[in-house]
């Protein structure tokens, strides 16, 4: 029986990159202030492309190509970028659509 | 003898839509990447090697992260699956089959999401150096490139002629 190529392989250790995750709930405060937007982050990840993440920038928001390399490079430099502001199902949508695409996304209101 | 690549290994047409130039091995290479990859998916999607397809969506509250979970991780598992089935697709068809835009968006998520499974395998990082081939998982990190070189190829032809509906 031919060996799986990519489905073989042992579990390794956390990446050491800057990712998200989930904190503490009980230090949150989870007060949902109606008039603040919440906004859509996009956080660095050393697997995926640099051309791909401008592409889907654009694909998925309507950015210009100089708008989206400016985000993609937030998001390599800096380790994450601001990508979209807007209500909470906005927000979750987006969120959704980047995930589709395999893209980092997490939100949260713009405090 | 091994017939030489004319051209770049996917080329936009002028009506927009696209032509994969790869020959039988590597068209074969990939329909057993897409199954692997779906047998990993129909295995358990929350294994910790997906973990990179399904990341949490609200980072600072754990009980909205778990509605949306329970609510989109399924859509989720289905839109890659979906994926999956035009990207097999493609590769069963020939060098002068006609592939469609939207479906071409299709194999460039597939291969993205096969590359975030293998690279979470492998713990790529920013700093990977070149490749040893010493090392027991070269063959793996070969691979790892050879997804790498084909997505670019089809970013590169998706973004020849794309026109954003600008909005900044």
């Amino acid at each position: 029986m031919t060996t799986p190529v990519i489905a073989s392989q042992p579990s390794f250790a956390e990446p050491s990159v800057i990712e998200p995750s989930v904190i503490d709930e009980e230090k949150v405060d989870t007060t949902v202030d109606l008039d603040t937007p919440w906004i859509v982050l996009v956080w660095n990840d050393p697997i995926n492309l640099m051309s791909y993440v401008t592409f889907v920038f654009q694909k998925l928001f309507g950015y210009s190509l100089e708008k989206a390399t400016e985000l993609m490079l937030d998001v390599h430099e800096k380790g994450r970028a601001v990508v979209s502001t807007g209500t909470r199902e906005r927000a979750e949508i987006d969120v959704y659509r980047l995930h589709e695409h395999g893209l980092w996304a997490t939100m949260q209101q713009d405090k | 003898m091994v017939r030489s690549r004319p051209l770049g290994p996917i080329t936009r047409r002028v009506d927009g839509a696209f032509n994969v130039n790869l020959n039988e091995d590597e068209r074969s290479a990939f329909i057993k990447f897409f199954s692997e990859f779906e047998d990993l998916l129909n295995a358990d999607s929350r294994d910790d090697n997906l973990r990179r397809l399904f990341p949490v969506a609200y980072h600072d509250n754990l009980e909205n992260d778990g509605e949306f979970q329970r609510l989109m991780h399924d859509d989720l598992v289905a839109s890659k699956r979906a994926s999956l089935e035009i990207s097999r697709r493609i590769m069963l068809s020939t060098a002068d089959d006609v592939v469609a835009e939207a479906d071409m968006l299709q194999l460039m998520t597939t291969l993205n999401g096969l590359r975030l499974v293998l690279g979470t395998m492998l713990d790529v990082g920013e700093d990977d150096g070149d490749i040893d081939d010493d090392d027991p998982l070269a063959g793996q990190r070969h691979l790892y490139e050879y997804i790498g070189w084909l997505l670019e190829w089809v970013v590169a032809g998706l973004h020849e002629g794309f026109e954003p509906d600008e909005k900044s």
